[in-house]
């Protein structure tokens, strides 16, 4: 499992994979599902806090939390353990800002381009105008 | 009318966008418009939040907790963003400048809550080799693109040649002083204005000095500006031995920016690329001083090559060296040259002309039925 560093504030989570540099965020529904497996959970126990949360069944929503688990897998954001069923993790006690959608996960993998935008990025220690190799 | 101009500083500190938006941003809160800026905070000591000229000004930590991998801060930056958009009831975004990490900021919170959104694109990406990704998501989200030069509009259809906004060209334009300039400059001091950055190419000006050391031993340079590179001039102009003649002096205020113009017989502006218009060459023109510049970019248009001054190639000080010692061998040709410049810019380059453009285009985003279309990305 990589190195993963995360924060959540109010409906909102961006996640940051330290291995590979990519920058994610998740918001409303994709952050509530991330808030249920922080640190652990399963998708049926999830399914059953979020349709509380979102007023709805937990079979309405299985399938989008079930893609969205695969979906943070495939982005090594989410590891497959075995386990006994662990409890959801938790969620805020404010009210969710809109109803149950799927959940998206917005994906940035160009933050070292950016970053390297930043002109106090654009020397290394031997000094201007020499540009770093890997700034290249 | 709420407009939120987000860039990647703002006055007092020092560069093309933040002269800019200084002058033009207070002139459209004097038409009624309310004007909020989301700046970076920039490596000055500046209040969270300050009103300048009447402008509410919000420093913004865009970069730090990006560059070390925070989501605390990084969350806490784009939710004082949504923060003081809903405070000041935000109905239009406006990104200005491509070199900064706010971008991804303001398409964050374009993609969490779509507004009307206008880009300006300042500079022609040479020094990106490419488009990052978001810059170009930035780019297609945006319901109008402006471009400060010709070259800088095309460089935007090369990037991205399928961009559904339109790109409209907004040259860049500064208050003109009433007053001409009443002093003669002092023979032989050239002037260069401008962040010390690698892109500025200041060097490329201290080693034509140090060309001309022989056959122009009163030749000095002045700059200004501050920047990162400033050490690695001095040690080059000391190595070089002109040490002597090169004079860095920092960040200056508008005042003694003006005298320093004045009393320069020619400004040069000899950067390496993402020169997309240059406000000093402008500067130069109200002072009625002739440029030396690099034919890159938008200096192309700016500086028209032996009317209002001289182009050469970049990263060329041997040619650069030579089109210092023709101007000052020909001190009457230079003046002249200054004098059609001075003219022109009243012309081609003016400051209501600039602050017009953006105010009609905010009445124009602000009319309802673009409101509906404001929904990409």
């Amino acid at each position: 499992m990589p190195a993963i560093t995360h924060e959540r504030l109010d409906d909102e989570v961006i996640a940051i994979n330290l291995e590979t540099g990519i920058y994610y965020a998740l918001v409303g529904p994709g952050a509530d599902v991330w808030s249920c497996f922080d640190p652990a959970g399963s998708v049926g126990g999830a399914c059953v806090v979020l349709a509380a949360r979102y007023r709805t069944s937990a079979d309405e929503i299985r399938a989008d939390v079930e893609a969205f688990a695969r979906r943070l897998e495939v982005a090594g954001l989410l590891a497959d353990v075995e386990a006994p069923d662990p409890p959801a993790g938790a969620l805020p006690v404010a009210p969710p800002q809109s109803g149950w959608a799927s959940p998206e996960l917005e994906e940035y993998r160009d933050m070292a381009d950016l970053v390297l935008l930043d002109p106090i990025h654009q020397v290394d220690e031997a000094g201007w105008p020499h540009l770093p190799e890997s700034a290249g | 009318m709420s407009i939120l101009v987000v860039c990647p500083r703002f006055a007092p500190d020092t560069g093309g966008i933040e002269t800019l938006l200084a002058q033009v941003l207070p002139e459209l809160s004097t038409r009624g418009l309310e004007i909020v800026v989301a700046a970076g905070t920039g490596r000055e000591d500046h209040a969270p939040v300050e009103v300048l000229d009447g402008i509410p000004v919000y420093r913004i930590p865009f970069d730090l907790p990006m560059h070390s991998a925070k989501p605390a801060g990084i969350l806490e930056a784009a939710h004082r963003i949504r923060m003081i958009e809903a405070d000041h009831e935000v109905r239009i975004r406006h990104v200005h400048g491509f070199g900064d990490i706010g971008l991804w900021y303001a398409l964050r919170a374009h993609q969490r809550r779509p507004l009307p959104l206008v880009v300006s694109v300042h500079g022609t990406f040479e020094s990106l080799g490419r488009l990052a990704p978001s810059a170009e998501k930035l780019l297609r989200a945006a319901d109008v693109v402006t471009a400060v030069s010709g070259p800088v509009r095309s460089a935007v259809y090369e990037a991205i040649p399928d961009l559904a906004a339109e790109v409209r060209l907004i040259p860049n334009g500064l208050r003109f002083v009433d007053t001409a300039p009443t002093t003669r400059p002092v023979a032989g001091q050239l002037l260069g204005v401008g962040r010390l950055l690698e892109q500025k190419g200041f060097d490329i000006a201290v080693e034509a000095l140090a060309r001309l050391r022989a056959t122009h031993p009163s030749c000095q340079l002045m700059i200004a500006g501050d920047g990162q590179c400033a050490d690695a001039i001095r040690r080059q102009a000391k190595r070089s031995g002109v040490a002597s003649r090169v004079h860095l002096l920092g960040n200056i205020s508008r005042e003694d920016m003006r005298r320093a113009m004045n009393d320069a017989s020619i400004v040069l502006v000899p950067s390496r690329h993402t020169e997309g218009f240059s406000l000093a060459a402008l500067e130069a023109a109200h002072a009625a001083r002739p440029v030396i510049a690099s034919g890159i970019g938008g200096l192309v248009e700016t500086v028209e090559n032996g009317v209002t001054g001289l182009l050469v190639p970049p990263d060329d000080p041997g040619a650069l060296a030579r089109a210092i010692a023709r101007m000052l061998d020909d001190p009457v040709g230079a003046a002249a040259m200054g004098q059609v410049a001075h003219e022109r810019a009243r012309e081609r380059f003016a400051f209501e002309r600039c602050v017009d453009a953006y105010h009609g285009l905010y009445v124009e985003l602000d009319s309802p039925a673009l409101l509906s279309t404001a929904s990409r990305v």
